[in-house]
């Protein structure tokens, strides 16, 4: 008896060795690239004790050297001096127990976000290259070849080019961050300046197409939409590759950067007609920065949309139901068929939002968008039993398995990829869908999404639907019912046979007669036109002032202050309704103007006011000299006024007014030009398309 | 120190400097009352906005009443219920509620007999059975459960999904059709009755008038601009008026007039004052202060009667209601209470009535995600001096399949509806039994026009 508990007193003592290892740091790397963190894991805690981490013997570090937020080191944005940093973990119970670290701090991965001039012709100048990352022995590489380059900041550096004549082909930009951690970024073309004799559209008209086809017209745009025409412009945007948002690893955190990079890829991104598809696109499939607060979760639903702005929208369906950000958002990842011992039924969440916003509406609608009416009221498109049965089929989703894991019921949160299927918590009853249409009993969840997909992507209701939204995003709050009915018979059959067609829809509402009428005729029509939503509106007026625009900008607070925070929309209804009537116009559509409140209105004419006689900051620069320099003749600015912003069309009273205050105000040039810039970029006809 | 409100009853210590401030702004207001028509009537509406479907069945829970103990409301929300000993009990003749545990303030308040809760408010045009609802007999709102919809209908009363103006705007069009606010001192018209701290909405927005705007930083100002004008600000006052025939344009236009004149008038207005109360640093408390301060400066507004509209997001919990809820009233209780206190400090408590919208309830019955789905009836509460405090309206019976579950998932029939809530708001208004049908279109369907809330 004593020999056994001897016995048993021994294997305790060693059970409890083992789990009481010396405390120790059990992943120590030998270097963290800037701006990216790496996450540590100890050993030998004793419990109901935690650890205080410290850099360089400063606790939770600070900004020069890294900082920690529990087990996690946050390097720095640049390498300190000397580049390596000690982190230590100490037991706050007993500081004798301790263990550091000793990390080399890398250079960061550097960035190109634009280059300017986006196009190279003939002459030497500077070229400057907008990005992030950069350190003071950043290269630039141009065609390959390393160039002496100047370091202005972490985002800007600038190079001399020479050109003889016009270069045959395209030029490529790469910079190159040194040692420690020597890398290379990404390559960014800058193609040749168009030659003006062989345009086929008219500066105008090229300019008004900009601004629906893109972020607003620029000087490269205009020179490729007058040398290809639009139909084949739109076919060179379909090639362009993605603009990129960042690596999530990278910038962990907040959003911040993410809504950044937008402006800058608006500002400066060859992929224009993408960018603007994907914004549109994440207007109707809503996520929102509100609820889906990291970078990490955020990312890889805002790729989905530059990916497959291009695609069938059938593809887009299930990508984005499948994203582990929208199943997080509407609640469709973890949901499980009714459980009775829980008095649960399954999260009506995403049916219900996928019928009505994503897809189909509230109403059934007629090929033209107008509502199909039984006598005189319209007839819904489905009710709530419908809302359960789609709920239902939305059962028994997870979070993607994360690298190493294995699958479970609820997997552990993990946004990289689709959802994945847990065939236990799904619905496999029969499911009774749109249009009579019954899934039979006993199908899987992809089986069930599948033909949920299809029963939704088959409704006539889809097409008009889609179109007039993005019509409305894209040309106008108010567009005539045959102009829809014209969209909503492409995306019905582009042709082909082939229903959803992103491409040929685009094409569509691009190309029909009622978008362009109004290109070379300055006669609007009543309703014509909408209201720049915010982010259009920056984008645009920055775009026509030849800004520099680098990740560090301050505009998505810019436009949260005119009431639209990208990709921060209050709720799935997104940040304004399709539906919304602008006041006093006797009933117009003007989505934008939900957001467009008095005092929003006053903040727009403020941040002009910034623009033009304040600054934005080094994340956005504009260089007026040139603007002045017309200035000296009042009638010149007033011309290049109105073909940069009005694309050639502005009325003579507009002019009248114009030229009053560009001669009235005293001064330089420069106060004349300001004024001239003021009175043009706060006026209402400036800010609603015509 | 007279120990005059609520608060300083609780905590007379702690918010002593509040109460010489309070003191000082109670005396400017005595100045800025010569300007106004009748101060003695001045009157506020304060409509608060949950916005995503507030979940009542956890705000106002029953523990023992005639239709529904505790148990049977445990028995239908199961892990979303809460635990009996942590609600707030309230008590009306023999009934005993129980308020959401993050609800002190308004317990408190209730206490006080200054809030009113109003059971079964919902959506409705006519009175309607849970049999001619299944049966489709009788037309019941469109789009029920559709966030959109209902937040449009519980706004405009416009049981069909477009109403196109508010039923505040319309109380705000019957006082400016009997002159009752005088235009302010530098201004030729009457400030707008209707203000909103919480952007456009269809609440305010009248079939004649528009709201005026506020942030919650203050009036909203042109900058870099000179008291003469110039050249620049000249040409910007002309394209104001700048007509190609575009209504976009005109509607764009206009509404950048409006809201340079509301901004000049409410910017000096707020400067007559340096009432400062204080409140939470919320979304939500943030707008109330400044509705609190527009209150103080009303006489030098020219205001006798205001309307305001405020809100407060993430209601819309179809997951993790307890926790997210939990926060979400806690502010909300934390912005009544100090909102009450703010306009007691200068008098005006029995001045102004606050209630509350919201999209829907939520099903008793819970989700996969311990949430809650869309519903129907609501237990909103109205609050104020002038509030006769108690419970209104008619709960329903919690029983899943009950008399009052329309669709088995604890959807409860609305046994009041909103149009009685609203009258009875807006005859304390001031709006005569003759004008309210104009504001509530669906009034004239129901026998009993008013809830008594409102004495």
């Amino acid at each position: 008896m004593l020999r056994s508990l001897i016995v048993l007193f021994a294997f305790f003592h060693v059970c409890m060795g083992s789990l009481l290892a010396q405390f120790a740091i059990t992943n120590k790397p030998a270097s963290v690239r800037a701006m990216t963190y790496h996450n540590f894991t100890v050993t030998g805690l004793p419990s109901g004790s935690a650890v205080v981490w410290s850099v360089n013997g400063v606790v939770n570090g600070n900004t020069t050297v890294g900082t920690n937020s529990g087990a996690r080191y946050n390097a720095p944005n640049f390498p300190p001096s000397p580049d390596t940093v000690v982190v230590t973990a100490t037991v706050n119970t007993d500081p004798s127990l301790t263990d550091s670290a000793t990390v080399q701090i890398l250079n960061p991965f550097p960035n190109l976000a634009s280059v300017s001039p986006s196009m190279m012709g003939v002459g030497s100048f500077t070229v400057t290259l907008n990005g992030w990352g950069f350190v003071p022995g950043t290269t630039v590489k141009m065609n390959g070849v390393a160039k002496p380059t100047t370091y202005v900041s972490s985002t800007r550096l600038t190079v001399a080019a020479s050109f003889k004549k016009i270069p045959q082909s395209d030029t490529s930009f790469q910079v190159l961050n040194p040692d420690p951690g020597a890398i290379a970024s990404n390559v960014l073309l800058a193609p040749p300046t168009p030659k003006n004799s062989r345009a086929v559209a008219s500066d105008s008209a090229a300019r008004r197409f900009l601004e629906q086809a893109a972020w607003g017209p620029d000087a490269y745009s205009v020179g490729r939409v007058r040398t290809l025409g639009f139909d084949k412009w739109i076919d060179e945007q379909f090639d362009e590759p993605v603009s990129v948002y960042q690596d999530p690893a990278m910038i962990n955190v907040s959003n911040a950067p993410v809504q950044a990079r937008f402006f800058t890829n608006a500002v400066h991104g060859r992929d224009q007609l993408r960018q603007r598809l994907a914004f549109a696109l994440h207007k109707i499939w809503v996520v929102s920065g509100v609820d889906i607060t990291s970078p990490p979760r955020l990312i890889p639903y805002l790729r989905i949309f530059p990916d497959l702005a291009f695609d069938n929208y059938r593809t887009i369906m299930r990508k984005v139901t499948l994203n582990p950000a929208m199943g997080e958002y509407l609640d469709m990842r973890n949901n499980v068929k009714a459980n009775p011992a829980r008095g649960t039924l399954p999260n009506e969440n995403y049916g219900r939002e996928f019928l009505q916003l994503f897809t189909i509406g509230l109403y059934k609608l007629n090929p033209d968008g107008t509502r199909q009416l039984n006598g005189s009221v319209p007839i819904p498109t489905y009710d709530q039993g419908t809302i359960g049965e789609f709920s239902r089929v939305f059962t028994g989703w997870t979070y993607p398995v994360m690298p190493g894991a294995a699958p479970r019921a609820f997997n552990p949160a993990y946004y990289e990829g689709d959802m994945v299927p847990w065939e236990p918590n799904h619905d496999t009853g029969a499911k009774a869908l749109l249009n009579g249409t019954v899934l039979p009993a006993g199908r899987s969840a992809d089986q069930d999404l599948d033909a949920a997909l299809d029963n939704v992507f088959s409704h006539t209701n889809v097409g008009p639907f889609v179109g007039k939204n993005l019509i409305q995003q894209l040309v106008t709050s108010n567009p005539s019912p045959a102009y829809i009915a014209r969209v909503s018979a492409v995306f019905a059959d582009n042709g082909l046979g082939v229903r959803g067609d992103m491409k040929a829809v685009i094409r569509a509402i691009l190309l029909d007669p009622e978008a362009r009428a109004g290109d070379e005729d300055p006669t609007p029509t009543a309703s014509d036109g909408h209201l720049k939503e915010p982010v259009l509106f920056f984008a645009q007026t920055l775009r026509g002032l030849n800004s520099l625009v680098n990740d560090s900008n301050s505009l998505p607070a810019r436009g949260s202050a005119l009431g639209q925070n990208a990709f921060f929309p209050a709720s799935v209804f997104s940040y304004f309704s399709p539906f919304f009537t602008a006041p006093n116009t006797g009933g117009l559509r003007g989505p934008e103007f939900q957001i467009h409140t008095r005092t929003s209105a006053i903040e727009r004419a403020n941040q002009i006011n910034t623009l033009i006689y304040g600054s934005y900051g080094g994340g956005a620069t504009v260089d007026l000299t040139t603007w002045a320099t017309l200035a000296a003749t009042p009638s010149s600015l007033a011309d290049e006024l109105g073909k940069v912003f009005l694309f050639g069309q502005m009325p003579s009273t507009f002019r009248t007014e114009l030229l009053a205050a560009i001669t009235g105000t005293p001064g330089t040039n420069l106060d004349k030009a300001r004024a001239g810039l003021y009175a043009t970029l706060t006026s209402g006809y400036y800010s609603v398309k015509k | 120190m007279l120990i005059k409100t609520r608060r300083q009853f609780l905590k007379v210590t702690a918010r002593s400097m509040a109460g010489v401030s309070a003191a000082s702004a109670l005396g400017r207001l005595g100045t800025m009352s010569a300007y106004a028509q009748a101060p003695g009537d001045y009157k506020a509406l304060v409509c608060v906005f949950l916005f995503g479907g507030n979940d009542w069945n956890n705000t106002v829970v029953p523990i023992s009443t005639v239709k529904n103990s505790w148990l049977d409301y445990s028995n239908v929300r199961k892990q979303v219920a809460i635990a009996e000993a942590s609600l707030l009990p309230i008590t009306a003749g023999a009934e005993t509620y129980g308020l959401h545990p993050a609800l002190g303030e308004v317990q408190s308040l209730f206490n006080l007999g200054k809030v009113a809760v109003v059971g079964g408010v919902g959506t409705l045009a006519e009175p309607l059975t849970k049999t001619e609802y299944q049966n489709k007999t009788k037309k019941a709102p469109d789009n029920l459960f559709s966030h959109s919809d209902q937040q449009s209908q519980w706004q405009t009363l416009s049981m069909l999904s477009a109403g196109t103006s508010g039923w505040g705007g319309r109380v705000a069009d019957w006082v400016d059709s009997r002159n009752y606010n005088v235009p302010p001192s530098g201004s030729a018209t009457p400030f707008p009755t209707a203000i909103s701290v919480a952007g456009n909405n269809s609440f305010s927005t009248g079939a004649a008038s528009s709201p005026a705007m506020v942030t919650t930083a203050g009036a909203t100002k042109l900058s870099n601009w000179p008291s003469t004008p110039n050249a620049r600000t000249s040409a910007f006052q002309n394209l104001l008026s700048f007509d190609n025939g575009v209504k976009l344009v005109q509607s764009s236009n206009g509404i950048l007039q409006a809201g340079i004149a509301d901004g000049t008038i409410l910017d000096a207005a707020l400067l007559s004052s340096s009432f400062n109360p204080t409140f939470p640093n919320t979304t939500l408390a943030s707008q109330l202060k400044m509705v609190a301060r527009i209150i103080n400066v009303h006489g030098a507004l020219g205001a006798n009667r205001q309307i305001f509209f405020v809100s407060m997001g993430g209601y819309d919990n179809h997951e993790n209601l307890l926790n997210i809820q939990n926060t979400n009233l806690g502010q909300l209780s934390d912005a009544l209470g100090a909102f009450y206190d703010a306009v007691q400090s200068v008098s005006l408590e029995n001045n102004v009535t606050l209630f509350m919208e919201s999209d829907f309830s939520r099903t008793c019955q819970p989700n996969a995600n311990n949430g809650s789905d869309h519903a129907w009836a609501s237990h909103p509460l109205a609050m104020g001096g002038a509030v006769t405090g108690g419970v209104y309206g008619t709960f329903p019976d919690l029983d899943l399949n009950g008399p009052d579950d329309v669709t088995g998932r604890g959807v409860y029939l609305p046994t009041t509806a909103l149009d009685q809530y609203g009258a009875t708001l807006a005859r304390w208004f001031g709006v005569p039994d003759q004008d309210l049908n104009a504001v509530f279109p669906n009034l004239v369907n129901f026998q009993q026009k008013y809830l008594g809330f409102m004495g």
